[in-house]
């Protein structure tokens, strides 16, 4: 194995263990969405790196990349949704913490 | 280790339903931005103020209609070409295949997008599913006096994302299409942005579907790092091929069934399911219940029956027998004292997930049939059920406590006898759908031997026979509470009488007469 | 061809207008009357007054502006493999006009741009771009 590829792979998964945690602990809506985004990063990465463990001679297999690609387009539409609903949370209150989000309950 | 073709061009009519609605979307946004073109005061998706009866959403509600039918029509069409030609896939788009081997032989051969009978019929339920709820919308939307005429995009792009999931044999399509249903949910669930409680859905739904979906992608990038390649047939071929599962893959397989599970709403990934249900608008929560419900499952049947096969049963059969289990037992617990109905109904949804999972778990193609059978059952009682939620409910509030329905049945009584019915279907009585789709699920189930937790299941549908008949109860048996201000639904509107009618007929007639729906699903086997 | 001789030309550019620039700078700091004062050391910004903190929150309408960016900002993304491809996919290996799938590949970047402008029209036409 290349050593720059399993460097990414390691890379990937610290990323991704911090965007699970992030999510966990966080309170406020963006940075938990942003936590998020660095779980779909992370799966970018190691795509790409995965992409290059694959096809190291074969330069014109770029699968993995262009998986890349459609996540990086998915992410985007994510944002565009989330910070659409985080901002019309916004327009009534003040402050946002998920903590205060729970009107509904058992 | 793969070899394509680029692009099957002279197969993309079997895309015809998908782009039907794509083409529909499209004219519904061109048609909101030129309708009011030269106003200077309303912005397209609103209504003018004028306009107390929100008939200025006739048009989208027309057009999605018609984008609808034309899809349903072109799906009978394929599915007439299916039976003619025999094969068992009408086309494979996107097709990948391995290298050869010395014979010339490639070790495997699929497309990304398997537009067979099983796809097929997953559509045609998609594509009644948002006829049924595009129709009950309205007079929703006139009683809430709550006027958005976007909602009608976002049904239909949620409903075109059903259909490629009811297609997808690859793991990325899979997400791509589970993104595109959920994200236009997402915002349907806030759509009533006067209630705190629908933003409050809205932003739990996101922010739990966006973290799932992490977990999906990053499982697949894994499966991709062991496979080389994110195609069922392909991981199918992998696993066959080398006995010794590597960890990376199984690593992958299960961070996928995290997301999966996520959205499918199995214990312990349910905890998002009663709040967005109940803060959502009713027909919104009808359409999550059953056309989230269909599109999930149909992705997760295609995804045990296409690429599990080669794995051993002991790496995920146990485990989601255990999710099964636990769906079960927590949803009929939750279930039994809920005062609101939406969250019953929620709960209730968990245990279906659990029954479902129970047929997952048999895999295989006829459990593949027998869950279209059972999803189209629960599909109709749930629609109605939450219909009827969304008549008799207050237009200040957006739910039904029991305590409101005691003494229904005088008042409106064929409100309550349709709900009785659709509710009773859920639980399983015989002579009703409902009852015929548990039969199905647990005899596959038994069959492929999974005799204890079959016989878990049958307990646990009896057991759920209590909050069941909690609503026949209240309706019929209760005096009103003295002090409670009944519910004043007034007379039924068209749309949601026509839906009743439906719902309540095809649930007996379904029930009488099982061979119709078996027969439906005997044709939507799916053919590998 | 040596291309790294055609960045010499961008490095020439840069240091052209380092000089006019400096030299215009100078010219007037020679020329003008220095006469500080308190208002004259504000930070002028378009004629607002600067205010508070610069760690503030920002006005929440930005993300209006940076959802609708995001639109052309992922247009980019697919636009760009496209375009390095384009060459091959529309001309072939071996510089055919038009190979069997040229047009088609051509066609397809309209459609897709044509769909994201009309996401674009219908954002303008709600009110998306305006400072409300």
């Amino acid at each position: 194995m290349i050593p720059l590829v399993s460097n990414s792979l390691i890379l990937s998964a610290v990323l991704f263990t911090i965007g699970v945690v992030g999510v966990m602990i966080h309170r406020h809506p963006v940075m938990i969405f942003m936590c998020v985004e660095l779980m779909l990063n992370a799966a970018n990465l190691s795509l790409v790196a995965f992409n290059k463990q694959h096809y190291a001679e074969n330069w014109h297999a770029v699968d993995g990349q262009v998986y890349a690609f459609m996540v990086i387009a998915i992410a985007a539409a994510e944002v565009a949704v989330g910070l659409a609903i985080i901002v019309s949370l916004f327009k009534r209150r003040a402050r946002v913490d998920v903590d205060e989000v729970n009107q509904l309950r058992n | 280790m793969i070899d394509r073709d680029v692009i099957g061009y002279d197969q993309i009519y079997a895309l015809g339903p998908v782009i039907i609605l794509t083409l529909t979307v499209l004219v519904l946004i061109l048609a909101d931005c030129i309708w009011r073109a030269f106003s200077r005061h309303v912005k397209p998706g609103d209504v003018e103020h004028d306009d107390p009866a929100g008939m200025g959403l006739m048009p989208n509600l027309v057009i999605t209609l018609i984008g609808a039918t034309a899809a349903i029509a072109d799906i009978f069409y394929l599915l007439g070409r299916l039976r003619a030609g025999g094969g068992t896939a009408l086309a494979e788009l996107f097709i990948a295949r391995g290298f050869p081997d010395a014979t010339g032989r490639h070790a495997w051969e699929a497309g990304a997008l398997a537009i067979d009978s099983f796809g097929l019929y997953v559509a045609l339920l998609g594509c009644l599913i948002l006829i049924a709820v595009s129709l009950i919308m309205l007079p929703y939307l006139q009683s809430r006096r709550l006027f958005r005429a976007e909602l009608f995009q976002l049904l239909v792009l949620s409903t075109i994302g059903m259909l490629l999931l009811g297609f997808s044999r690859d793991l990325l399509n899979t997400f791509i299409a589970i993104e595109l249903l959920s994200l236009p949910l997402y915002v349907l669930c806030g759509l009533s942005d006067k209630s705190s409680a629908s933003r409050e859905s809205s932003l739990k739904y996101f922010l739990l579907g966006a973290f799932a979906s992490g977990f999906l992608i990053y499982g697949a990038s894994l499966v991709y790092g062991a496979v080389g390649h994110l195609n069922y047939k392909a991981i199918a071929f992998y696993l066959s091929s080398n006995p010794d599962v590597s960890n990376v893959l199984l690593a992958g397989l299960s961070l996928v069934g995290v997301g999966i599970a996520f959205k499918l709403a199995l214990v312990p990934f349910h905890a998002w399911v009663p709040d967005v249900y109940q803060g959502a608008p009713t027909p919104v929560t009808a359409f999550m219940a059953s056309g989230v419900k269909v599109a999930m499952f149909a992705a997760a049947i295609r995804l045990v029956n296409d690429s599990l096969v080669g794995l051993d049963a002991q790496y995920w059969r146990d485990a989601l027998a255990v999710f099964a289990i636990l769906s079960m037992i927590i949803g009929n617990l939750f279930a039994l004292h809920q005062s609101s109905v939406k969250r019953l109904l929620a709960y209730s949804a968990i245990t279906h997930t659990g029954y479902l999972a129970v047929a997952l778990c048999a895999g295989g193609p006829a459990a593949a049939q027998s869950l279209l059978i059972y999803l189209a059952a629960y599909c109709i009682a749930s629609i109605g059920a939450f219909m009827l939620v969304a008549y008799l409910s207050r237009p200040g509030q957006d739910d039904v406590y029991f305590d409101e329905l005691h003494d229904l049945s005088q008042r409106y009584p064929a409100a309550s006898a349709a709900l009785a019915i659709l509710v009773l279907s859920m639980g399983g009585l015989p002579m009703t759908a409902g009852f015929i789709g548990k039969l199905l699920v647990f005899r596959d189930a038994w069959a492929a031997g999974l005799h204890g937790l079959v016989i878990f299941a049958v307990l646990n549908s009896v057991v759920s026979f209590y909050f069941y008949l909690r609503f026949l109860r209240a309706m019929y048996m209760q005096p009103r509470v003295p002090g409670t201000a009944p519910l004043e639904a007034g007379s039924m509107p068209a749309a949601y009488a026509i839906t009743a009618v439906v719902s309540v007929v095809l649930t007996i007639l379904f029930g009488v007469l099982p061979q119709l729906l078996v027969e439906w699903g005997n044709s939507g086997v799916m053919l590998q | 061809m040596n291309t790294t001789g055609e960045y010499n030309w961008v490095a020439l550019f840069l240091f052209g207008g380092a000089c006019v620039l400096g030299l215009a700078f100078a010219l007037a700091a020679l020329l003008r009357p220095s006469n500080p004062g308190l208002f004259k050391r504000l930070t002028f910004e378009s004629g607002a007054r600067a205010l508070g903190d610069a760690l503030v929150r920002f006005n929440v309408r930005f993300y209006i502006l940076a959802i609708v960016f995001l639109m052309f900002d992922v247009d980019v993304v697919f636009i760009f493999p496209w375009a390095a491809a384009f060459r091959l996919l529309v001309f072939g290996e071996e510089n055919r006009l038009f190979t069997p799938m040229g047009p088609a590949c051509l066609w397809e970047m309209f459609v897709f741009i044509g769909i994201l402008m009309l996401g674009w029209a219908y954002a303008y036409r709600k009110g998306a771009l305006e400072w409300v």
